[in-house]
């Protein structure tokens, strides 16, 4: 490409973050506002909680409390110190627990990403499996199973299979552990310890993932089924290369798109998944973490989840529209 | 010859189990806990819930201890002396006592415990410290309380639970709430904080340095949590936990468990649980605050049905709401209500109420505490109950907060189903919800329903300060009659806690606080 | 030859056992009352009573002795009526913000659609979680929380299908005409939208369904109807002592999830042949 050309487009290239960026900000601002409000329209605070999770029957107790915890001060001025505290990324200390809200949500991050990606990645490649399969054996009884059998993994709710499994491999076989993230407390070698935490991982990922996996399945299926009439690839075949090699790189090369789309859309869905998940098989995450403190009318635990959330969202999507233009040239940045 | 070889066969195994009996405990091991919720933090001087007693328990040290005949024992405290006025303690402390950080434990812990660590943090037991004018301490192993007046509940709060000794170099001139000790706490008891993942577990190792030479005899406990109930019962039947606590596995399993080979169940050690389950009336409430209402709702109650199948039998029926464990205390000769669903419909009818067209009388709505897996149960079986006899009842299902609120502070309620802790004495557990001067809008457990009763409130406070047990167990009958008659409050069950183990850990029962105490005797028996 | 609709229907496997799967779950709801006029809250037995064991309660009883089968007739009005009223709020919603969206433009598009994206930022579940405690578990509180989550993506659908049709002949014929954007809306407009927007409330349906299930199972039901979920969270607590509780209702949420996505399925393949060329 001509030199001009080239700094024209990355100049529009530059624009477009820019602008996407600041959409992307506008909107965390218009998130954090409505989140706030509602959950300060919830009647009970967080004093209520901590004093009759105690059975403390102390008036003076509790007013002490509320005043600590800055909960006597009128709503639009909470807001605004609110407001300002995320601004400079002080997320405040979380009521119900002794410990920062960034603190806390920083020691769950690393079991929800962990949880979610394999879960990802596990119904990526079941489904890109299960998608070739059907498209290979198009329009036949195998394809119609697989479609059943993609749809039942839809259809079937995230806590049956988890409880399932634990009916299955913990009860019965005594195979696998049900709770928790790992078992060694001690010393132990790296190899002991990611032997440990993949066995806690097993069961807890193939309870989130099953539910994603029937899309993949579709898109690859759809994908397969555009590439092989292609000349190209009869062409291929008929010279007798290697029809695997032929078919998968076509086909994966189509599918890449729709996939990465499919995934990062999905992040949104697989945080309010992994509730459910981690509630079973008490994984320590952001999940259950938010549901706890939701009950526990912890504002700042919520918000920052949310937060934390929403920014995730935010990124993921800015990440894949760039990822899709790299990908496609022929989607041209407005 | 067979039958003699039958006779030594028999000796043999006899001998055996005789010396199971007297087994050495074993030394070593790791006693892994499930736990239900995990901590806030570990200062049980500042919160009184399970799972910072549970962990705390093992960590700090109280001034004495309880066995199961309610014999005191000491822990802190080598002996102890009652003035005959009951106005002063005297308190001598065991010697060479050392924190975990290596300092010296002395008096002055204690009196800063008592005067500014639990004394005024405690919730539970507050008021009952509050008559503490001040800690003498004259020499660094002497401490001596003096009393504004007699607190005849004060004893039985002593042990670690609710009377934390915290480290006076580590808390005083400190905010007690923000102490970074709180989460990393320093204790004199048999075991030392290790680790906290967040999340996870909780891990305590051994102190060596413990004041009961040759204790403890396990090397290390993990509080695993684990929040799910189904979980926690496949924990404990699996071994990958040892012990599960304050019946926190569902009823149901804990029948079952209880019947295998490798599980234990004891419901002993909750004597400062004590907790009874009951249904609530809210006093100003247009309809239940009649007391003919209340008393025919009564009757319309099966409470051996909610015994049997809520809590499994584990427990009894409470026509109290004082624990029948607080033999001090507690009396069965008090009006009871029989399960009598005509009675009720003919009590309603007599009070006015009767049927509509419709079939129904009036409208109810019942709430319930959100807290565990009985109280739904309970409300759904009420309010079927009601419909029955043509009351028009629906159950509302709130978070804790909203609940809180609700019950205290608004209190737009008229039922509800909720539970109390005795803890050792009614003074303490019993009095703050049924005392008219404990009416106290905004705060949780105190009196709820707004009961009013001017007997009632003598009665408690001179029971609160007469030490002689005769007197007060004449007081407590009383005040169970006045509640039993005026009925603000349907007792249900008195229930008994459970705690099920794996068969190889032993002793942990020993102690009348059971599994929120030291744990120092306990040890896990080799597989 | 011409091939209507009912025909394509017809033919399609998918659609079939959808519908028919379907029309099991509401001839079940319908029963319901009618089986079991008694209602499935009251104690009729022993608890605990295993499915096949005892003729007079086919598929057993509960924890309170209550009848499953009576719950799980029962439970399927309750919980078909919450997927069905959610999914017609949420379209209710989508539609009128699509269509403002889609027709006006401008800055109308721009304020509605910011708001589109700030809803769908937030996870889903844990918006409802967050809403449903904040109003407390109740039939209408659910439906709310489902429609709250639900409405964004009938939204796109509908504005992306008038920006796409705004463009076409025979509506700027009409704009030309003079006619009121509201004739132009409802009666040349939307009839054509129709199509993708009842494919997606199957799924809808279906996936409130699951959403419904799921909160019960947290606890967060609404206490005085049983639905399928509510099933799956009473029986959550005695899970050991009888999988079956929370099974057999499972199972009767997987297939209406199931049937409903056979039924959005088999129309998609209907409806878009005859759209194709």
């Amino acid at each position: 490409m001509d030199p001009l050309a080239e700094r024209a487009a990355a100049l529009n290239f530059l624009r477009y973050i820019l602008r996407r960026l600041a959409q992307a900000a506008l909107l965390l601002g218009i998130v954090i506002v409505l989140q706030f409000l509602l959950l300060h329209l919830a009647p009970g605070d967080v004093a209520d909680v901590i004093a009759g999770e105690s059975q403390a029957s102390d008036p003076a107790f509790v007013q002490q409390l509320r005043s600590e915890l800055g909960l006597d001060r009128p709503l639009p001025l909470q807001l605004l110190l609110h407001l300002q505290r995320v601004l400079t990324l002080d997320w405040g200390q979380a009521h119900s627990m002794d410990a920062p809200v960034w603190q806390l949500i920083a020691e769950r991050l690393p079991g929800t990403a962990l949880l979610m990606v394999s879960a990802l990645l596990l119904a990526i490649v079941l489904g890109v499996a299960m998608g070739m399969v059907a498209a290979l054996h198009a329009r036949s009884g195998l394809d119609g199973l697989i479609s059943v059998l993609a749809l039942l993994c839809y259809a079937t709710p995230g806590f049956l299979v988890g409880i399932g499994l634990i009916l299955v491999f913990t009860v019965q076989l005594q195979w696998l552990p049900m709770s928790g993230m790992s078992s060694i407390y001690g010393d132990a070698s790296w190899w002991q310890r990611s032997v440990d935490t993949a066995r806690h991982l097993l069961m807890p990922m193939l309870s989130l993932s099953l539910f994603y996996v029937a899309t993949y399945t579709r898109l690859m299926r759809a994908a397969m089924l555009e590439v092989l009439p292609m000349d190209h690839v009869r062409t291929a075949r008929a010279k007798g290369l290697g029809r695997w090699r032929i078919v998968w790189h076509h086909a994966a090369r189509n599918a890449l798109l729709p996939i990465v789309t499919m995934a990062g859309l999905q992040v949104s869905s697989l945080l309010g998944g992994s509730v459910i998940v981690e509630t079973i098989f008490g994984w320590p995450g952001i999940g259950r973490l938010a549901f706890e403190a939701v009950f526990k009318r912890d504002v700042p635990l919520v918000m920052g989840i949310l937060l934390l959330s929403s920014v995730l969202v935010l990124l993921v999507s800015l990440l894949v529209d760039l990822i899709y233009t790299r990908l496609d040239p022929r989607i041209r940045l407005r | 010859m067979i039958p003699l070889l039958k006779f030594l066969a028999a000796a043999l195994t006899l001998s055996a189990s005789f010396a199971t009996l007297a087994q050495e405990p074993a030394r070593g091991g790791t006693l892994t806990v499930a736990l239900p919720t995990e901590p806030v933090h570990l200062n049980s001087a500042i919160d009184t819930t399970q799972q910072v007693k549970i962990v705390a328990g093992k960590i700090y040290s109280g001034l004495v201890k309880y066995d199961l005949k309610m014999n005191m024992q000491p822990d802190l405290a080598e002996s102890w002396s009652v003035a005959p006025d009951g106005r002063t303690i005297t308190f001598k402390l065991r010697k060479a006592v050392k924190w975990h950080d290596g300092r010296d434990f002395t008096s002055a812990d204690v009196a800063f415990s008592i005067m500014k660590g639990f004394g005024p943090n405690n919730g539970l037991v507050r008021t009952t410290f509050a008559n503490v004018e001040s800690v003498q301490t004259p020499d660094s192993h002497t401490a001596v309380l003096v009393m504004r007046q007699p607190a005849a509940a004060l004893m039985s709060a002593l042990p670690v639970a609710t009377a934390t000794i915290l480290p006076a170099h580590i808390y005083d001139n400190t905010d007690i709430r923000r102490n970074p000790a709180n989460t990393r706490p320093i204790g004199t008891g048999p075991f030392m904080f290790s680790e906290w993942r967040r999340g996870d577990a909780i891990v305590l190792v051994r102190n060596p340095n413990y004041f009961e030479a040759g204790k403890p005899f396990l090397d290390r406990m993990v509080f695993k949590v684990i929040p799910d109930t189904q979980a926690r019962g496949a924990a404990v039947e699996s071994g990958a936990v040892d012990m599960v606590f304050h019946s926190t596995v569902a009823a149901s399993d804990a029948r079952r468990l209880d019947s295998l080979k490798n599980l234990e169940l004891t419901t002993d050690g909750y004597h400062f649980d004590s907790t009874v389950s009951f249904a609530e009336f809210n006093m100003q409430h247009p309809i239940v605050g009649k007391r003919e209402v209340r008393q025919a709702l009564a009757h319309a109650i099966d409470r051996k049905f909610v015994l049997d199948n809520v809590w499994m039998g584990f427990g009894r029926v409470a026509n109290s709401p004082v624990h029948y464990g607080l033999r001090q205390a507690h009396t069965d000769s008090v009006p009871q209500y029989s399960y009598d669903l005509k009675r009720a419909e003919q009590l309603l009818d007599e009070a006015g109420y009767k049927r509509g067209a419709n079939g129904m009388r009036f409208k109810l709505t019942i709430d319930f505490v959100p807290f565990g897996d009985q109280y739904p149960k309970v409300a759904q079986y009420v309010r079927q109950q009601f419909i029955q006899i043509g009351i028009d009842a629906d159950v509302r299902s709130s978070d804790f907060a909203t609940w809180v609120r609700r019950i205290w502070t608004v209190r737009d309620w008229a039922l509800n189903l909720s539970a109390l802790t005795n803890a050792s004495d009614p003074s303490i557990g019993i009095q703050r919800a049924y005392s008219s001067k404990n009416i106290v809008p905004g705060t949780p457990f105190t009196n709820g329903t707004h009961f009013r009763n001017a007997d009632l409130d003598t009665y408690f406070e001179q029971a609160s300060v007469n030490t002689d047990p005769a007197v007060r167990k004449r007081h407590f009958a009383a005040i169970q009659r006045i509640l039993a008659t005026e009925l603000p409050v349907i007792p249900l069950v008195a229930i008994d806690q459970f705690t099920i183990t794996n068969n190889r850990v032993r002793n942990h029962a020993t102690l009348a606080d059971g599994v929120y105490g030291g744990f120092a005797d306990v040890w896990m028996a080799p597989n | 030859m011409m091939s209507t609709l009912p025909h394509r229907l017809a033919k399609s496997i998918t659609f079939m056992v959808g519908a028919g799967l379907l029309l099991a779950m509401l001839a079940m709801a319908l029963l319901g009352p009618w089986l079991y006029p008694q209602g499935p809250w009251t104690v009729v037995g022993v608890p605990m009573i295993w499915p096949g064991t005892d003729a007079a309660w086919p598929l057993g009883t509960d924890a309170l002795g209550r009848d499953i089968l009576a719950g799980l007739l029962h439970g399927a009005r309750v919980s078909l009526l919450i997927g069905a009223a959610a999914t017609t709020v949420a379209l209710c919603v989508g539609i009128a913000v699509g269509t403002l969206t889609g027709y006006f433009g401008g800055w109308v598009d721009d304020l509605l659609m910011r708001l589109t994206d700030a809803v769908q930022t937030v996870p889903p579940f844990l918006l409802v979680i967050v809403v449903v405690l904040i109003v407390n578990p109740s039939v209408v509180s659910i439906v709310g929380a489902i429609a709250l989550i639900s409405w964004p993506t009938v939204a796109r659908l509908v504005r992306a299908e008038f920006m796409r049709l705004r463009e076409t002949d025979f509506v700027s014929v009409c704009r030309l005409m003079g006619m009121k954007p509201a004739r132009i809306i409802f009666l040349q407009m939307l009839p054509n939208a129709i199509p993708p927007i009842v494919v997606s409330s199957s799924i809808m349906v279906a996936s409130a369904i699951l959403i419904e299930s799921g909160l019960a199972f947290l606890g967060l039901g609404d206490p005085n109807v049983i639905s399928w979920g509510t099933m799956v969270g009473l029986g959550r607590s005695d899970l050991r002592a009888g999988w079956y509780l929370v099974v057999i209702p499972g199972l009767a949420i997987m297939l209406s999830v199931l049937a409903l996505n056979l039924l959005g399925d088999g129309l998609n393949d209907a409806l878009n042949t005859r759209l194709s060329p």
